[in-house]
C-alpha cells in the first residue's frame, strides 16, 4: 500500500513540524510531540510548520524549548494512546521516573519552564513543574521559604510588616 | 526569559500555591506585598496535617489553623485533606476532649461543611491511620453525607474514611457529580444507594478495598432472596466506568444493576452461586449492557487455595458463567491468580452446559488479553491449550490475542482421564472434527510425550494436543496480531510451550501479520527466526489455502 500524499497529514505518525525560538534555533519534532501543546495543535492541525516553513515561538528561548521538547517526546507516545487504559504500569514507572529527574533543575530554568508551559499550553507540563515549585516550599518555616525561593532578607520596613502579619496569622508560624 | 520567581504572573504564582499545603502557603504572605493575598485567592485549600507535628498540642493548632485557613480563603474550587493519626495521639486527643465535640476528630465533617467551601468543585480526602512500619488503616475519622457540599460538586474522592451516608431529612441532590471514587472506606450500602441515587450525572464509580456493612437502618425494600442468601441490588443507571476491587459485603451478596456500563474493572474471587460476603459479578439489565460495554478488565483472585480436583468446578463454572455477562465486549483483560488450566472445558456436555456451545459468545471481542500461568508438565500444557482453545472458540471476530503466562508450581487440575480425551483429540474443541484431524492430534500427542527435544531440533517442535488441527474461527480470517509473553529459562527444552504456541500461531492462524514474542530471555525469537516461521508457514500454506504472500512479522515484544 503507498505512502499517503503529503496533503493528508491528519495521521500524522511521523509527521515532522519544525518549531523556531525566539533566538532563531529551528527545532524539527514529530507533530504529535509538539501537538501536546494545545496552542500549536490547531496551528499543526491546520497542516502548519511543515517544510520550510516553520512556527515562530517569539516567547521561548533555544534553551527552554529544549527542554519542554524532550518532555514532548517522552509524553506523546502515552497521550496519543488516550493516556491510561493501554498503559502498562512498566510505562506508567517509567514516566514517573522521567518526570521526577526532569524537573530536578536549577530554579530559574524551572521558572521559563513554567512560562513557557503556560504560553504554549501543555497540561502536564504545567501541572509537573507546580508541582516541583510546591514541593520546594512544602515543609519548610517562612524564613526557609523565603530563602529556598531566592528572597532577600526582609528590611526592618518590611520586617515590621511581617510581624504585624503573623500576629494576624499566628497560625501558620506555629 | 523569566528566570525569576517574582517575573511569574500572579496566576501562575496562584497555581503554585494551589498545590501547597495551607500552612506554607499561608506563610508565604510574608514574602512580600504581592504575595500577601496570592494564597487567599488560589481557589484551593490543601489541609495537611503533617504540616504540624503529631503531639496533642501540634494537633490543636492544626485544628485551629485549618479553619483560619478556611475563614481567610476564597472562593474554593478544590479541598483537599490529609489527616494522619497515630492509635498515641488519638487518645491522647480523645482524652482532651471529653465532650462530645471533639475537633480534631471531627475536622474533615467540618472542613467540608465551611461555608468557604459551598462552591467547592472537586474534594479529596485521606484520613489515615499510621500503624508504623508503613503501614496504613482506616482513619479515626467519619465523613457524613449531610457534610458535602452539593451544589457544584463534581470530583469526590475519598480514602480510609468511614462514610456516614444516611442522607439527612431533606432534599440534598448532587447535580453535577460526576466522579466518586471511595477507597478503604467503610459504608452502608444504602447510603451508597442514597447518593447514587441524587447523582444524575455520576459517570464514574470507582470501589476499591471497600467494607459494606449491613445498617438497621436500611430497609428491605432491594433484597431479595435468593438461594437462601440475602441479596441486595444496586442501581447505578448513569454510571458507564464501573471499578470493583477487593470490596467484601457482610451480609448476604451484592448485584449490580449498571444499565449503561461501558468499561468494567473487576478484581476479586468468582465462587459458584450466591455467597455471604461476596460482591457479585452478576450485571443486570443484560440487553441494554450487551449494546454498549466496551473494555472490560476483570482480574480473579485465587481464594480457593487448597481447592481439590472434584471442586474444580468452583472455579470453571462460575468463571464460565461470569464471563457471559461480558458477551458484547470488545476488548477483554483477563488476569487469571491460578493455572488458567482450572478454566478449561474439555467434555462436550461441559461446553454445552457451560460455553453454551456458542461460536459467537464474544461476538465483538477484538482484542483479549489473557494472563495467568500454567503447569509445565505434560498434562498441564495439555490442560492450559485447551482453556486457550475455549477461549478463541467464543472469539469469531479476535484481531489481537496476547498471551501472557507463567509457570505454575501447582499441578494441574485435569484428571487423567480429561488428558486422555483432549491428547487424543476426542474432546470437541470444534465443530469441524474429522478423522484426518484426529490423527492428526494423535501423531502429535506421541511426539509430546517424550517431552525432551534437542535444543537445536526446532523442526521437532511439538504440536500442542488441544490446539493444533483444531480450526476456530478467528483463525481463518481476522486473528492479526499475537502476543506471547512466556518467561523462559536458559535450561528450558526447545520444545517448550512457548514455542509450541508460536509454532501453532504462525501455522494455523492464516491472516496473521505480526507475531511478537517476549520469552524474558529472546530465544525463542533469536532461534525461532524468520526463516524458521517462514518455512512453518510455507508447509502449512499449500493445504489450508494460506496465500503465499502471507508474510508474518515476528518481533521481540518490548516490554
Amino acid at each position: 500500500m503507498a505512502a499517503p500524499e503529503s496533503g493528508d497529514g491528519n495521521n500524522g505518525a511521523a509527521r515532522m513540524v519544525t518549531l523556531i525560538s525566539s533566538d532563531n534555533t529551528r527545532f524539527e519534532v514529530e507533530a504529535a510531540a509538539a501537538s501536546l501543546s494545545q496552542t500549536l495543535q490547531l496551528t499543526i492541525l491546520d497542516g502548519g510548520g511543515g517544510g520550510g516553513d516553520g512556527i515562530p515561538l517569539p516567547n521561548v528561548d533555544s534553551a527552554t524549548l529544549s527542554k519542554v521538547l524532550e518532555y514532548c517526546i517522552k509524553h506523546a507516545p502515552a497521550a496519543a494512546n488516550g493516556g491510561a487504559p493501554n498503559a502498562t504500569a512498566v510505562d506508567r514507572a517509567e514516566l514517573e521516573r522521567f518526570d521526577n529527574e526532569f524537573v530536578n533543575i536549577d530554579q530559574s530554568v524551572l521558572y521559563s519552564l513554567i512560562m513557557a508551559a503556560h504560553n504554549l499550553e501543555i497540561e502536564g507540563l504545567q501541572s509537573l513543574v507546580a508541582k516541583k515549585v510546591a514541593d520546594m516550599i512544602k515543609g519548610k518555616s517562612p524564613m526557609e521559604i523565603r530563602r529556598t525561593l531566592g528572597f532577600p532578607d526582609p528590611t526592618p520596613e518590611e520586617q515590621a510588616e511581617m510581624n504585624a502579619h503573623m500576629l494576624e496569622y499566628g497560625w501558620a508560624y506555629e | 526569559m523569566a528566570a525569576a520567581l517574582s517575573d511569574l504572573p500572579d496566576d501562575l504564582l496562584r497555581h503554585v500555591l494551589s498545590l501547597t499545603p495551607a500552612k506554607e502557603a499561608a506563610s508565604t504572605a510574608v514574602l512580600s506585598r504581592r504575595w500577601r493575598s496570592l494564597w487567599r485567592t488560589c481557589g484551593a485549600v490543601n489541609i495537611d496535617s503533617r504540616s504540624y507535628g503529631s503531639s496533642a498540642e501540634a494537633r490543636e493548632s492544626f485544628v485551629r489553623g485549618v479553619k483560619a485557613a478556611l475563614d481567610a480563603s476564597r472562593p474554593i474550587r478544590k479541598l483537599t485533606i490529609h489527616v494522619e493519626l497515630d492509635a498515641e495521639t488519638y487518645a491522647e486527643v480523645n482524652k482532651r476532649y471529653r465532650s462530645l465535640n471533639k475537633p480534631d476528630l471531627n475536622l474533615v465533617d467540618a472542613v467540608v461543611s465551611h461555608p468557604a467551601a459551598r462552591g467547592v468543585e472537586v474534594i479529596h480526602v485521606g484520613a489515615h491511620r499510621i500503624l508504623g512500619f508503613g503501614f496504613v488503616q482506616q482513619g479515626f475519622h467519619t465523613l457524613s453525607y449531610g457534610a458535602l457540599p452539593s451544589e457544584a460538586l463534581a470530583v469526590l474522592h475519598i480514602t480510609n474514611c468511614f462514610l456516614r451516608f444516611t442522607p439527612p431529612p431533606g432534599t440534598t441532590t448532587f447535580p453535577l457529580l460526576a466522579e466518586l471514587r471511595l477507597h478503604g472506606c467503610s459504608l452502608s450500602v444504602m447510603g451508597l444507594q442514597a447518593v447514587i441515587n441524587v447523582s444524575p450525572k455520576l459517570a464514574t464509580l470507582h470501589l476499591q478495598h471497600i467494607s459494606f456493612y449491613y445498617s438497621d437502618d436500611d430497609d428491605g425494600e432491594e433484597e431479595e432472596e435468593e438461594q437462601g442468601v440475602t441479596c441486595y441490588r444496586l442501581r447505578c443507571p448513569s454510571v458507564t466506568a464501573l471499578v470493583l476491587k477487593n470490596c467484601s459485603w457482610v451480609k448476604g451478596c451484592m448485584e449490580l444493576d449498571v444499565p449503561r456500563l461501558r468499561c468494567l474493572t473487576f478484581k476479586g474471587p468468582v465462587r459458584s452461586g450466591l455467597v455471604d460476603g461476596q460482591v457479585s459479578l452478576k450485571v443486570k439489565s443484560q440487553e441494554q449492557l450487551d449494546l454498549l460495554l466496551d473494555r472490560v478488565d476483570v482480574h480473579l483472585t485465587d481464594d480457593n487455595i487448597g481447592t481439590s480436583r472434584s471442586e474444580n468446578n468452583k472455579i470453571r463454572v462460575p468463571f464460565w458463567q461470569s464471563l457471559r455477562n461480558f458477551s458484547k465486549a470488545k476488548v477483554l483483560k483477563l488476569k487469571l491468580d491460578y493455572p488458567i488450566d482450572q478454566v478449561a472445558v474439555v467434555h462436550k456436555k461441559d461446553q454445552d452446559h457451560q460455553l453454551h456451545c456458542n461460536d459467537a459468545m464474544f461476538g465483538n471481542l477484538t482484542r483479549l488479553e489473557l494472563e495467568g500461568s500454567f503447569v509445565d508438565a505434560p498434562a498441564g500444557k495439555v490442560a492450559a491449550a485447551a482453556a486457550i482453545a475455549n477461549l478463541l472458540h467464543c472469539c469469531p471476530v479476535l484481531r489481537d490475542l496476547r498471551l501472557n503466562l507463567r509457570k505454575a508450581l501447582r499441578s494441574p487440575s485435569i484428571t487423567r482421564s480429561d488428558f486422555r480425551l483432549v491428547s487424543l483429540g476426542r474432546a470437541r474443541l470444534d465443530f469441524d472434527e474429522s478423522v484426518e484431524h484426529f490423527k492428526h492430534c494423535r501423531r502429535n500427542s506421541l511426539a509430546t510425550d517424550d517431552g525432551q527435544h534437542d535444543f537445536d531440533t526446532y523442526d521437532e517442535v511439538s504440536d500442542i494436543p488441544g490446539l493444533t488441527g483444531h480450526s476456530f474461527k478467528c483463525l481463518q480470517s481476522c486473528l492479526r496480531r499475537v502476543t506471547l509473553q512466556l518467561r523462559m529459562k536458559n535450561n528450558d527444552p526447545a520444545d517448550c510451550f512457548g514455542t509450541q504456541l508460536a509454532k501453532f500461531f504462525s501455522t494455523d492462524a492464516m491472516a496473521l501479520e505480526e507475531l511478537y514474542i517476549d520469552d524474558g530471555i529472546h530465544r525463542i525469537c533469536e532461534h525461532m527466526n524468520l526463516v524458521k516461521i517462514g518455512r512453518w508457514a510455507a508447509t502449512n500454506s499449500p493445504k489450508k489455502g494460506k496465500p503465499a504472500t502471507g508474510g508474518i512479522t515476528v518481533l521481540p515484544h518490548e516490554t
